[in-house]
């Protein structure tokens, strides 16, 4: 018999409310509630920067005037610029699929089985290079370190010919994970090199658009996810919408994720 | 297999503490498992010298390519001195964990506590090795 997961399927929201309703359903789950997925879009674009990524390189005047949003992540990672994407959000038990880095790679299999559903030929990337820190030394002293995330694949990611096409971040408290990321629909991330005032480079990452020749219906991708993650991790979902409860936290958690001391922390 | 020095107390959240030479003072960091199981550590989020805190409270957390882990106070105590050098260096915690990778140095507010702690064995059998 297959476990059963909750589905949570949301419409366009801003940085803020997004991250914390993806807090919101991470508490429900360290309380002992059942595993979830949640699906979702954003609206206004956003930057978003990794829980202990330094934010000093990046300009917040730069991205209000082009009606930009930043927001921190409670996960780890570095800089991605959320627009043209899906983005999924999964809590569950660590111990469910054998502990974070198990999991990390099972949700990366179910991801690119459902895209593998669209015809997009997706696997995980594998790397031999080290990674890169997320604060550079410079002089002795700690400096930004601020390059996007989709400029380079982490072991494990899902691409397409070395390419990414899905950066994800993880965060684990009290045996349980977090773990969201974007599935690019389009766009190549170079807003994170703008709103950073750097040079463009070729950020390596490629977009559902880019492979197919056109941007899937929203249902259709949806749907491929969600089939992906049944057929991969063996579940069933249960389709439904955030509780009373769920719903109130989450409306105090974005207060902190609205917030210039969490924003600007480091 | 994941290395366990016989003469350190361990949790069942993966933490060590190490004697540091003083009366009522250890180094605390994680076991040679967790710094396997997490990966590549790319930074290390510590505490402030004299932040107190209680037993399993979080005290910091570690990342490890784009994971976010809590560190738990193995027992409850103050900060005396955080590893300044993991800024520059986090690799360190992966290469060696209970050397130059300790974390924080913590003056123990209540040793009974410490009984609570498991033993070299019992922290291999709880790890599976």
């Amino acid at each position: 018999m297959r476990a059963h997961w909750r589905l949570i399927i949301d419409g366009p929201a801003t940085g803020a409310s997004n991250m914390a309703v993806d807090e919101a359903l991470f508490e429900s789950v360290q309380a002992g509630g059942q595993p979830v997925l949640r699906l979702y879009r954003w609206q206004p674009g956003c930057l978003s920067l990794g829980r202990n990524q330094a934010a000093a390189g990046f300009d917040p005047r730069i991205a209000a005037a082009r009606g930009i949003d930043i927001v921190r992540r409670p996960t780890g990672g570095l800089a991605v610029y959320h627009d043209r994407e899906l983005t999924y959000a999964a809590a569950l038990p660590a111990r469910l699929l054998g502990g974070p880095r198990a999991t990390y790679i099972a949700l990366n299999d179910a991801l690119a089985r459902g895209l593998r559903r669209l015809r997009i030929d997706a696997d995980r990337v594998s790397r031999s290079d080290p990674p890169q820190p997320v604060a550079a030394p410079v002089n002795g002293a700690t400096r930004a370190g601020t390059h996007p995330c989709f400029e380079k694949a982490a072991h494990g990611e899902i691409g397409v010919g070395g390419r990414k096409l899905v950066g994800s971040a993880q965060r684990c408290v009290a045996h349980t994970v977090l773990q969201h990321g974007s599935i690019l629909i389009g766009g190549d991330q170079s807003e994170v090199l703008q709103l950073e005032q750097r040079d463009p480079v070729d950020t390596s990452c490629t977009s559902l658009e880019a492979l197919l020749g056109r941007a899937p219906a929203e249902h259709e991708l949806e749907l491929a996810i969600r089939s992906g993650f049944e057929d991969e991790l063996q579940i069933a979902f249960d389709a439904g919408t955030l509780t009373c409860a769920e719903t109130a936290r989450a409306r105090v958690l974005a207060e902190r994720y609205r917030s210039g001391e969490w924003t600007w922390r480091h | 297999m994941s290395e366990i020095p016989a003469d350190l107390l361990y949790t069942e959240e993966h933490e060590y503490l190490r004697a540091a030479g003083e009366e009522g003072v250890y180094f605390v960091g994680i076991t040679d498992y967790a710094q396997g199981e997490l990966g590549d550590i790319v930074f290390v989020e510590l505490p402030k010298v004299g932040e107190k805190f209680g037993r399993m409270d979080t005290f910091g957390t570690v990342e490890a390519v784009k994971a976010v882990s809590d560190l738990y106070l193995p027992v409850a105590g103050e900060i005396v001195e955080v590893n300044s050098g993991l800024a520059d260096n986090p690799a360190v915690v992966n290469s060696d964990p209970y050397g130059e990778g300790w974390m924080i140095k913590l003056r123990v507010s209540d040793a009974s506590q410490l009984e609570q702690l498991l033993g070299a064995q019992e922290y291999g059998k709880h790890v599976g090795t």
